[in-house]
């Protein structure tokens, strides 16, 4: 999966997960290098939805080691985790 | 998941590293609580892996066959019907399931020579313990693993149990791999805050704005 599909993917779901919780987080610009976790727009709490569909659109499950945890917090880890070659 | 002992070991070295707590916040709806008051008899603190179930009334057949049957890394758990129990799993039995590379030991009812189990590698938890072993071998099953009833939670086989000293509870083997990385995550964020608790030499009050918080100020907040 290319790297602009998969993180538009991503941040549409990320933003209607917050927009379920009654977050208005539209207008809030996404890099591929910002800490998800320290922009609040995803916790702990919420991170198995974001993992379980991730799984749904890649068909791979998300399988890391504590090594990898760092790539969980920007969208652009996230893909490195995805991406042929990656983490599975 | 794979049923690959080698799979199964790695996500096990995994789990050693969260913990129950993280995977039941991290994932409260994927996880079951297990009812039972189990308790290490072996000395490991915990035990994770796929589960192969069997059900006894106080009879060694069925625990014989199960223990058979076990594949490499999985879980054996006994359900004993009989209360009190008698003991259905010792030194011999977890010497067997050491050599058969078994992720361990759960019996719902009790096990002995406690002493021994603890030089034996293999995890052993049970919810008791006593000296009068089961001495009938005559309940033999045909199938195996079963489905286990606890009082309205069904135990089913393949299914991954997972136990420390905080408690037990189980995942569908589709969602293990998920369920422990956001395990991982929270207890990544946790130790996180740990440490700037340490560093920072600020309260967990003062680090989350719990006073702003109470005064309707503020949300109350380290982003966990």
């Amino acid at each position: 999966m290319e790297q602009v599909a998969f993180t538009e993917a991503v941040v549409s779901h990320i933003k209607q997960m917050e927009k379920d919780a009654g977050r208005d987080v539209s207008q809030v610009v996404i890099e591929p290098d910002t800490n998800l976790f320290d922009l609040g727009v995803v916790t702990s709490f919420s991170i198995i939805r974001l993992i379980l569909f991730i799984e749904e659109l890649t068909g791979t499950a998300i399988d890391l080691s504590n090594e990898e945890l760092d790539q969980f917090y920007t969208l652009g880890g996230l893909y490195l985790m995805i991406r042929p070659g990656g983490v599975r | 998941m794979s049923d690959n002992p080698d799979d199964i070991a790695q996500l096990r070295a995994r789990f050693e590293a969260i913990g129950c707590s993280q995977l039941s916040d991290a994932s409260a709806d994927l996880i079951t609580l297990l009812p039972l008051a189990l308790r290490s008899r072996s000395g490991h603190p915990s035990i994770c892996g796929p589960m192969f179930p069997v059900v006894t009334n106080d009879d060694m057949l069925p625990c014989l066959q199960a223990l058979a049957d076990t594949p490499p890394g999985w879980v054996l758990f006994i359900h004993n019907t009989a209360a009190p129990s008698e003991a259905l799993v010792g030194d011999i039995f977890a010497t067997s399931a050491l050599v058969q590379g078994l992720g361990g030991i759960i019996v719902n009812g009790a096990v002995r020579d406690v002493a021994e189990l603890r030089s034996i590698d293999v995890p052993v938890f049970a919810t008791s313990v006593t000296y009068v072993s089961a001495r009938t071998t005559d309940q033999k099953v045909s199938e195996l693993p079963v489905s286990a009833d606890l009082g309205g939670v069904s135990i089913k086989p393949g299914e991954w149990v997972f136990g420390d000293d905080d408690g037990f509870l189980t995942v569908g083997a589709s969602r293990v791999s998920a369920v422990l990385a956001a395990g991982a995550i929270l207890r990544d964020r946790e130790e996180q805050l740990k440490r700037a608790i340490h560093t920072t030499g600020e309260s967990l009050a003062e680090l989350t704005g719990l006073d702003a918080f109470v005064e309707g100020r503020g949300e109350l907040g380290w982003k966990i």
